[in-house]
């Protein structure tokens, strides 16, 4: 079993995220950076989807009453077992009684928790993935208790370079209303840096934008990676647990591993944007 | 009911590295969403696709960019378009929503009633008094979007969002009204409450409670009323009232 000492300042269980409700209103959700997720679950021998804990910004306390592997993968943060401190992407094998220690994020934001064989988390509408409304509760809390399920699955191989996720460059195409910015925004676009003001599960806000404008669209379908453009002229990228549709114009679509990599940024870290074309 | 697809020009955009945006042209009308929806009906159970979310008049596909590529699978919605033809859609019904009007829960009304010029009663005459188009869902769990608001009852949404909309909250913003099916940051005004629940997580096949391309009608109903219904709900006893829908 595994046992939450301290819930730190926000951790959640998710997979690969909540497939087929979306017409509901149902957002996606799933591990926000998927790159590292993967890692984590890959290089315990677990299949992808298998739940992990996400956990952002810094904290959390993890009590092991029983032996098991596991591995931490994503943002560099202090971390220790017991006494001593642990690395990334490396199975760790956890005795009976060991605490696992998180402290603050050294680089990045969110790293991965996965569990050899996986832990038991409610399953509803066919995940794990914590959101608000969905789960009964939206975030893991002090004293919540996980049984191990020591699943025997077949190992997937979805390793990526782990220093993929602390690039600086967004990959996005051009979104259905691209066309509505003028030209010289488009060269800001690719020419400038933009600042991360805040972020959450839902999306990323930037400090700097673009020209304010009056564009608006009739409430069209968004998906992880719509990168709106908001009458100020600022920009929201839309993550995991964004809303299913929205109104306001969709100029670039970010795509998978610019996901991951934003996933990694906080307030005051700058990114720049890469324009490619879809294949 | 016998149904003639593709009869709307559609266009398509390569929305992401899997992902598919159909555009039917951009209005909202009832036609075009109940096209829309027939149209995921008949590509429902399809092993290309992974999911698909809706608009107003369009819909972003999901589909396995393993198995084929975007030029394949744009040809292949294509085809499965402009063959669909004849189909049989259910005949849509109207759901009867039972809203309370009391002050108690219309928190906005006095605001409201000044914008519009309107008197309280007249504003529920009004709401209460329309069909309204259940188009598809979004913005949180469970949020029916409905069009065919009273023209006079429409005025741009607040300029600042409420911090917490309470759960039920029945309210009305630019052309459309809807319901708060869990709490929520809103913008909208809100002029009353329903006692039912509109989403529940727990039933995986219809989570929702009104099927979408179906019609959503208000029903005033007293505090008194309002307590009893929220009781039945709570007992899972309650039952909707639904009758056919007539042009």
């Amino acid at each position: 079993m595994i046992e939450i000492l301290d819930s730190g300042y926000h951790i959640t269980i998710q997979d690969r995220g909540r497939f087929g409700f979306s017409k509901f209103g149902v957002p996606l959700s799933g591990s926000m950076d998927y790159l590292s997720s993967n890692n984590a679950n890959s290089i315990v021998g677990n299949t992808i989807n298998e739940p992990v804990f996400e956990i952002a910004m810094m904290g959390g306390k993890f009590l092991f009453t029983e032996e098991v592997d596991i591995c931490i993968s994503g943002a560099i943060f202090e971390v220790k077992l017991n006494n001593n401190s642990i690395i990334n992407n490396t199975i760790i094998r956890v005795q009976k009684g060991d605490v696992l220690n998180f402290g603050k994020a050294l680089k990045g934001f969110r790293i991965y928790l996965a569990i050899s064989g996986g832990f038991k988390s409610d399953l509803i509408l066919k995940s794990c993935s914590y959101f608000d409304n969905i789960t009964p509760s939206s975030v893991v809390k002090k004293g919540d208790r996980f049984n191990l399920l020591r699943n025997k699955s077949k190992a997937c191989n979805f390793i990526s370079n782990p220093e993929l996720i602390f690039e600086n460059i967004i990959e996005v195409s051009k979104g259905p209303e691209f066309n509505l910015i003028n030209s010289d925004d488009i060269k800001l676009l690719q020419e400038q840096f933009f600042t991360v003001s805040s972020n959450n599960r839902m999306g990323y806000f930037f400090e700097n934008g673009l020209s304010a404008n009056s564009f608006s669209i009739i409430t069209s379908p968004v998906i992880p990676g719509t990168i709106q453009l908001t009458p100020s002229g600022k920009m929201i990228a839309l993550m995991k647990d964004g809303q299913v549709s929205g109104g306001y114009p969709r100029i670039l679509q970010m795509n998978y591993n610019s996901i991951s990599i934003l996933s990694q940024k906080k307030q005051g870290d700058k990114i720049r944007f890469k324009l490619i074309n879809l294949t | 009911m016998i149904y003639v697809m593709g009869k709307y020009k559609i266009n398509f955009f390569h929305y992401s590295q899997n992902s598919i945006l159909v555009n039917w042209p951009q209005s909202i009308l009832p036609e075009i969403s109940s096209e829309i929806n027939s149209f995921c009906k008949a590509i429902y159970n399809d092993e290309n696709i992974i999911e698909f979310r809706k608009g107003y008049c369009s819909l972003l596909i999901q589909f396995n960019s393993e198995n084929i590529s975007y030029n394949r699978f744009r040809v292949y919605l294509i085809n499965i378009y402009d063959n669909l033809g004849e189909i049989k859609i259910v005949k849509p019904s109207v759901w009867e929503v039972p809203v309370c009007y009391d002050d108690k829960f219309s928190s906005d009304i006095k605001e409201y009633s000044k914008k519009v010029s309107l008197s309280k009663d007249e504003i529920i005459r009004l709401h209460s008094s329309k069909i309204y188009y259940l188009h598809m869902y979004g913005f949180l769990p469970g949020f029916m979007y409905l069009g065919g608001l009273d023209s006079k009852l429409q005025i741009p949404r607040k300029t600042i969002p409420n911090r917490r909309v309470l759960k039920g909250s029945v309210a009305v913003g630019g052309s459309q009204t809807g319901i708060y099916p869990s709490d929520s940051p809103g913008g909208w005004y809100v002029i009353g409450n329903t006692p039912i629940n509109l989403f529940d997580a727990s039933n995986l096949n219809q989570p929702v409670a009104i099927p979408d391309s179906n019609y959503v009608k208000f029903t005033p109903v007293s505090i008194e009323e309002y307590k009893l219904i929220k009781d039945e709900v709570k007992k899972s006893e309650y039952k909707f009232i639904k009758r056919e829908f007539n042009d």
